[in-house]
């Protein structure tokens, strides 16, 4: 299990590095000078000169990647050219309000998917199953930010029961959860029908192994052979998927946070790019990277925690 | 006699689907899947959304001022916006870019996809294991986060968009084609092809590629849909595209900022979003469905060995007669009811009922029938066959009681006694006459002796004759001569003759055979008449076929006449015992 585990962890380091090594070229890719961005239409060549020793980019490449390397370890992502603040607190700010929404989302996300999985997989085949399925592939063809808009219209303008935009008051839970609810709807409806398609095909699955034919041939009730026997052996699948969703859920939430002006990341990362804000862009990919692949890492452990099979492949 | 039967154990699934092609049978069953035709419904509402707008010659970059976010109405059926242009005629033109674009994304990066896949499959090597590094990488992270970047780096046009989406899609494809590639590639037909000197390109292409096309095919389908999503958010968020070309998520995203005013322009290009992914989505999920293999590999040999309607199985045994049905897209139905030893059609025809009952099937609906039994094994075992006697060239009367010398291996050699033989020797008779082991006459055969004969097989009332002389199946002119002087003697009687049965040499065995043949004819030849004839007479269209014990089917004719084939997994030992 340690040998396992530090396998795994030195898979994560190296995801690590290849990404900040990933970001810090293609930044650099990117055509345009950054210190013209930051100066706009009244760079001098002296004024430019200057900028380019404060931004560091006068230096060769591979010394402008050991401050890079050297500032990430220490948090320095650089400053924002647009709000002149670091990089690193920006993101710092904006953190906590797409903790929020991926935790919202993911709830709204698993829960239900799992109890409509589980639910059309027991009766699969009747009508009941149908209906889900078919509500599911509707769900899962609705985009986030159209639904996103819908909720708004509905439930904003035409019934004021929800706020229209912005995160929260952060001292008052009641407001955050207020402004939480319908960008948590609208981020986790797809999630939540893959993850019941997901789970009603795992259900299937274990309904027609052998084992299951026992229980069933011992007398025990349809309902209990599905909390006891079936349900622990497709909850496999299941978790792999949920990783997969949340991973979702966080890419889902920069569109979804658009629509509703939360202050999140994904807005923050949405508002860098198209202002060519390079250091944010480089610190917002930082940031999401770091997390996906710290969310596949722990989708690793659970999994071989949840399978003894895994761990000793 | 009233049979009881049991039906055992049904299966009718609708969700089992073969992984077979869709046939003839399974078509009908795949349109008939109310998620299918709704599929069809949001294919045929886009195609009819786009053509009247091209009808109503309705153009998408138009402006009239005096018309400013009107609501939906006669005129501009789906509003209009800030500058007065027909949302409608924008949602008809964004199914162009919008469609367009994902179908050009989906064949690019599947096409490409499908090649890094085929060369990470099949080579080794520093460079391949570089590229797979770089898929799983890219895999590990959400296909908007790199679209968004990569769009943002390439620019605003479609050409980028195509290639932003791209990029998030060809590990996508590239995985999966090499984990089958891997698979297929250990199997005995590429090393046969490789042993006949065929190369890697020519490997790839025509034994690998093909062999993929499918699971391609099937994940184009998938991710189509997840393609029509991203390019959506991408223009929603005003990357990928020119800010004057009206995609979809363009135009929700110029309806955004006049939300509270005009909530149409945003309302009517999404639905167009939601019917087009659930167009492919619905429909993606059945190909995927027939993909997903529900049966292991013996019920798809089963299922696929018909074409379609419905195939009957049926086995009479000495206690049982087990009914099959299996209906062309793999439900089957079994039934188990006592075998009627008297006349065994009726314990025959009660199963069959039974099971079409449960199936709700007719006898018409049957497309093949396939019958096994041991009634002809049985038979023998039982020493239960026809009173028979045997017609043998001079001198051979007592092959079959000498059999051959030797005692069964396994068997003790002090306590082991022949079985009693089909036919005594009291009932063999001799005719003379001779035939050498190439087939010609050394002494003409002599029929008046079977005047006498006749005499006899009257007197001693035997069902059934045998013919079984010396080197007939070199010549069968002899044996043909004795059997129509019989026939015509004793008009109806059951004649064997070697010839026909097993025409191999060996004396002992093609006497058995004939002799065991002649045993068994009476009683299978009346079952089989009366069976084909109730099985007629219910409606069934298509003629029994009847297992033969060496493997195959016979005719319900030639199992009339040679019921010796047709003893049904007469176990190996017992067999060569009787043979003996």
């Amino acid at each position: 299990m340690v040998e396992v585990l530090l396998l795994r962890v030195r898979r994560v380091a190296v995801t690590l590095l290849v990404l900040v090594t990933v970001v810090f070229i293609a930044v650099r890719l990117v055509p345009g000078n950054p210190a013209l961005v930051i100066l706009g239409d009244y760079a001098t060549p002296e004024l430019i000169a200057s900028v380019e020793q404060d931004l560091g980019v006068d230096q060769p490449l591979w010394r402008q990647y050991l401050d890079f390397l050297r500032g990430l370890l220490t948090g320095d992502l650089g400053y924002s050219y647009r709000t002149r603040s670091t990089a690193a607190s920006l993101v710092l700010a904006h953190i906590p309000y797409t903790i929020q929404l991926a935790t919202a989302g993911f709830l709204l996300a698993v829960v239900p998917g799992v109890l409509a999985g589980l639910f059309a997989g027991r009766w699969h085949g009747s009508r009941r199953d149908l209906g889900i399925m078919g509500t599911a592939t509707l769900a899962m063809s609705i985009p986030a930010f159209w639904l996103g808009l819908l909720l708004l219209f509905m439930f904003s303008l035409v019934l004021p029961w929800f706020p229209l935009a912005g995160g929260g008051d952060p001292s008052n839970p009641a407001d955050i959860i207020r402004h939480l609810i319908l960008p948590a709807v609208a981020v986790a409806t797809r999630e939540a029908a893959i993850i019941s398609r997901v789970t009603r095909s795992a259900v299937l699955e274990v309904f027609g192994q052998d084992f299951i034919t026992t229980a069933e041939a011992k007398g025990l009730r349809r309902n209990r052979v599905l909390r006891r026997h079936v349900v622990r052996n497709a909850i496999l699948p299941v978790i792999s998927i949920s990783a997969i969703q949340l991973i979702a859920l966080l890419s889902g939430s920069m569109v979804v946070e658009v629509v509703f002006s939360r202050p999140g990341l994904g807005s923050l990362f949405i508002s860098a790019v198209t202002a060519r804000d390079f250091p944010l862009i480089q610190a917002c990919v930082i940031v999401f990277g770091l997390s996906v692949t710290l969310i596949n890492f722990a989708a690793d452990l659970s999994y071989s925690a949840a399978d003894p099979r895994v761990r000793a492949a | 006699m009233g049979a009881e039967t049991v039906v055992k154990h049904v299966i009718d699934d609708p969700n089992i689907v073969s992984d077979m092609e869709p046939r003839r049978g399974q078509i009908h069953r795949v349109l008939h899947n109310p998620l299918v035709l709704a599929g069809l419904f949001c294919h045929l509402a886009i195609a009819v959304l786009v053509a009247m707008a091209w009808v109503r010659g309705l153009d998408p970059f138009a402006q009239n001022l005096r018309a400013t976010m009107a609501p939906p109405s006669i005129e501009f059926w789906a509003g209009t916006d800030h500058l007065g242009r027909d949302v409608y005629a924008r949602m008809a033109a964004g199914a162009r870019y919008s469609i367009g674009v994902a179908t050009a994304t989906i064949l690019i990066s599947g096409a490409v996809g499908t090649l890094i896949g085929l060369m990470t499959g099949m080579f080794r090597g520093r460079l391949i294991r570089l590229v797979n590094a770089a898929l799983d990488f890219i895999m590990a992270f959400p296909a908007l986060m790199i679209g968004v970047l990569a769009a943002a780096a390439l620019g605003n046009n479609l050409t980028s968009m195509v290639s932003a989406i791209g990029i998030a899609l060809v590990p996508r494809f590239a995985l999966v084609v090499r984990s089958e590639t891997l698979s297929i590639a250990n199997r005995p037909y590429i090393e046969a092809a490789r042993l006949l000197g065929a190369g890697n390109s020519r490997l790839l292409a025509r034994h690998v590629l093909p062999n993929v096309a499918g699971t391609v095919i099937v994940l184009s389908s998938l991710y189509l849909p997840l393609v029509i999503a991203l390019e959506a958010s991408l223009s929603f968020l005003g990357l990928g595209v020119p800010p004057d070309v009206p995609t979809w998520g363009r135009i929700i995203a110029d309806g955004q900022e006049l939300f509270v005013l005009a909530p149409w322009v945003s309302i009517g290009p999404g639905v167009m979003i939601v019917l087009a992914s659930l167009a492919f989505n619905l429909l993606g999920t059945v190909s995927a469905t027939c993909s997903i293999p529900a049966f292991d590999a013996e019920d798809r040999a089963m299922v696929s060995d018909r074409q379609s309607g419905y195939a009957l199985g049926v086995d009479v045994g000495g206690t049982f007669t087990d009914v099959c049905l299996v209906a062309a897209d793999g439900r089957f139905w079994i039934t188990k009811s006592p075998t009627t030893p008297k006349d065994r059609s009726e314990g025959f025809l009660a199963g069959v009922r039974d099971v079409l009952d449960a199936a709700g099937v007719g006898f018409s609906d049957i497309e093949r029938v396939m019958h096994g039994t041991t009634v002809a094994t049985n038979a023998i075992l039982e020493g239960d066959g026809a009173r028979c006697a045997l017609i043998t060239t001079s001198g051979f009367r007592y092959v079959l009681e000498l059999g051959r010398h030797d005692v069964p291996r396994g068997e003790n050699i002090f306590a082991w006694t022949k079985p009693r033989r089909p036919v005594p020797p009291e009932l063999v008779f001799e005719v003379p006459g001779r035939l050498s082991s190439d087939g010609s006459e050394l002494q003409p055969l002599d029929v008046s002796e079977c005047e006498d004969i006749i005499k006899d097989l009257r007197s001693s009332k035997v069902e059934a004759v045998a013919v079984c002389l010396l080197h007939a199946y070199a010549n069968p002119e002899h044996e043909r001569e004795v059997a129509e002087f019989i026939e015509e003697s004793l008009p109806g009687i059951a004649i064997s003759v070697s010839h026909e049965v097993l025409p191999v040499f060996r004396e002992y065995e093609r006497t058995m055979a004939t002799v065991l043949n002649a045993y068994v004819r009476p009683g299978v030849s009346s079952y089989l008449l009366a069976l084909e004839s109730n099985l007629k007479e219910l409606g069934l269209l298509v003629p029994v076929m009847y297992m033969q014990s060496g493997g195959g089917v016979i005719s319900g004719e030639v199992a009339g006449v040679r019921p010796f084939k047709w003893r049904s997994r007469v176990p190996r030992r017992v067999s060569s015992e009787l043979l003996r």
